[in-house]
């Protein structure tokens, strides 16, 4: 018999998860300025900018926050974690940043060794989580299954980026509209809200003591909606997959919702109402999603302020707990209390000009965008320095207490 | 009735007490707060001795594992003992801010940890002993 318990005792070092939220956060205030630099020059590159986003923020964070929860939440060790991590995480900054200079430039050149390297660092560490995790597929519970689809449908969206690239380029005849459509709908769909999905089925209980998801979901959800994107390779643009794939996550979001009116811990806490924000846009952006065609910056900018909104919860709950998790399991004396790690009053701000920062969006089908260009910068810095902040508390304890810390 | 119905409906118990607890010191009511924190803490006190009196002797004798799960759940209830002990001297204090903090700190632990626990620890339990006797032994310790 295997104590599966010993596995589950494994931290992954503080190092792993800080090294790629901060990059995360580096990611996002860079995207912020890039798109200001742009309106200064009246000019907007999409691809560029949202592969800044998707990749630079969203992909270091969902990375980070894997190579924390597959041993944590499914039992499934990655071995040397800290060199695994360097390399990916290296890989993926390089890597983002060359392609999505490259496509901002037109340069074919630094585009194709951004999407080399990003390559080789993804279909590295891809596939070892999708190896690991399918290794225990019969004791895994829902929340890593989902993983396992999230994965899967990240690789489909990987190689079908491939193929979008070199037809960029005109180095490939290539279906260009319908390619697009299902990469971004695997990306979107299939990886970031599938993983958010079966995060939250772990999540949404614990930290906010709710009942549970029904099985109906956290089990079928992430199964169903890879399946529907499989079929999107044979109907692409078709109402019949897209309007059950937004039906699935709307109604994921609409019963997260309700989870969340039900939770026991009833005092008022801004990332309760993050979670509630969040949810919110998920289903708006699903409406969006069979009507993207028409509505497309719609529904990305819906996609966007969802994602950030559930990931700025997260990390403002999961930075603070594993300082004190780290330091209190390395013995250090009256580890500091999470709120010693990062004060709520900061947190409560930031969730203010988070929200401020949104309705500033109903601002962008007027064509005035530069309010919201300088509150999101607004809320990107205040967000960078307060995790970073987090992370120099714990710092600090490992100076002052060197005996106690490896 | 098994080992994980019996223990998680604890857990279960615990988490309603703490958000009463949690509710009155957030709401300044510092005398409601010091009876409902009371509670809680001795029922979970009283939950943690039934597993380690109780329960993870006889599984580490049955199964010969000793430094396994059994272990790394005494040493979380150590860690949760000790934000009990700071969250009462915060209760003391009336210091809404640090009692509230130790609590978040406390909350996720027992919340990772009662995973672990229902998913792990107390099916390999219900596999390898007898259940009912465990449940009455342990019943014997008084009601969470």
């Amino acid at each position: 018999m295997t104590p599966r318990g010993l596995q589950l005792l494994y931290l992954p070092p503080f190092s792993i998860i800080a090294r790629f939220f901060i990059s995360a956060l580096l990611f996002l205030n860079l995207f912020g300025l890039f798109l200001l630099y742009q309106y200064a020059k009246g000019e907007l590159n999409l691809p560029a900018s949202v592969h800044l986003w998707t990749l630079g923020f969203m992909g270091s964070t969902m990375l980070g926050a894997l190579f924390q929860m597959l041993p944590v939440v499914a039992g499934a060790t990655i071995e040397n974690p800290l060199r695994k991590a360097f390399f990916v995480h290296t890989a993926l900054s390089a890597g983002t940043l060359l392609l999505a200079f490259g496509l901002y430039m037109r340069t074919e050149s630094l585009s194709l060794l951004g999407l080399l390297i990003l390559l080789i660092s993804l279909f590295y560490i891809v596939p070892l989580m999708l190896f690991k995790l399918l290794k225990l597929w019969g004791t895994l519970r829902d929340a890593p299954r989902g993983f396992v689809f999230a994965l899967l449908s990240f690789l489909i969206g990987i190689i079908l980026s491939v193929f979008l690239v070199l037809g960029h380029f005109g180095r490939l005849t290539v279906p260009y509209g319908k390619l697009l459509e299902l990469h971004l709908s695997f990306m979107l769909f299939g990886w970031t809200a599938t993983l958010v999905a079966s995060v939250a089925f772990q999540v949404i209980e614990m930290f906010f003591v709710t009942p549970p998801y029904p099985k109906l979901i956290s089990r079928y959800l992430p199964p169903f909606v890879f399946s529907l994107l499989l079929l999107k390779f044979l109907f692409p643009k078709s109402f019949i997959t897209n309007a059950p794939i937004g039906a699935s996550f709307f109604i994921f979001s609409l019963y997260t919702v309700y989870l969340l009116t039900k939770r026991r811990r009833k005092v008022s806490d801004p990332l309760v109402s993050l979670w509630y924000v969040g949810m919110f846009f998920l289903a708006v952006s699903c409406v969006l999603y069979p009507l993207k065609d028409e509505l497309f910056l719609p529904f990305l900018v819906s996609f966007g302020a969802f994602v950030m909104s559930v990931i700025m919860s997260m990390m403002y709950r999961i930075i603070p707990f594993l300082v004190w998790m780290h330091l209190s399991t390395k013995g250090i004396p009256n580890a500091p209390a999470m709120f010693d790690v990062i004060h709520p009053k900061k947190i409560r701000l930031n969730f203010y000009l988070h929200l401020i920062f949104l309705a500033s969006l109903s601002l962008l089908p007027f064509g005035i965008f530069l309010p919201s260009l300088l509150l999101l910068l607004a809320d990107s810095l205040l967000w960078l320095f307060n995790i970073a902040g987090g992370i120099l508390v714990y710092v600090k304890y490992e100076r002052e207490n060197p005996s106690h810390l490896k | 009735m098994s080992i994980t119905q019996y223990l998680t409906e604890e857990h279960r118990k615990c988490d309603t007490y703490y958000a009463e607890a949690e509710k009155a010191v957030s709401q300044g009511e510092w005398e409601k707060a010091k009876e409902l924190f009371n509670t809680f803490k001795e029922k979970t006190l009283l939950h943690f001795r039934k597993e380690e009196d109780v329960l993870f002797p006889e599984f580490e004798q049955r199964t010969g594992i000793v430094m396994g799960p059994t272990q790394v759940m005494r040493m979380e209830h150590d860690q949760a003992r000790q934000l009990l002990e700071r969250m009462e001297q915060a209760l003391q204090n009336q210091n809404k801010d640090e009692f509230l903090s130790l609590g978040e700190s406390l909350m996720i632990l027992l919340q990772q940890h009662n995973m672990k626990e229902e998913q792990i620890l107390y099916p390999m339990s219900d596999q390898n002993l007898d259940s009912e006797s465990m449940v009455v032994k342990m019943s014997e310790l008084g009601e969470v």
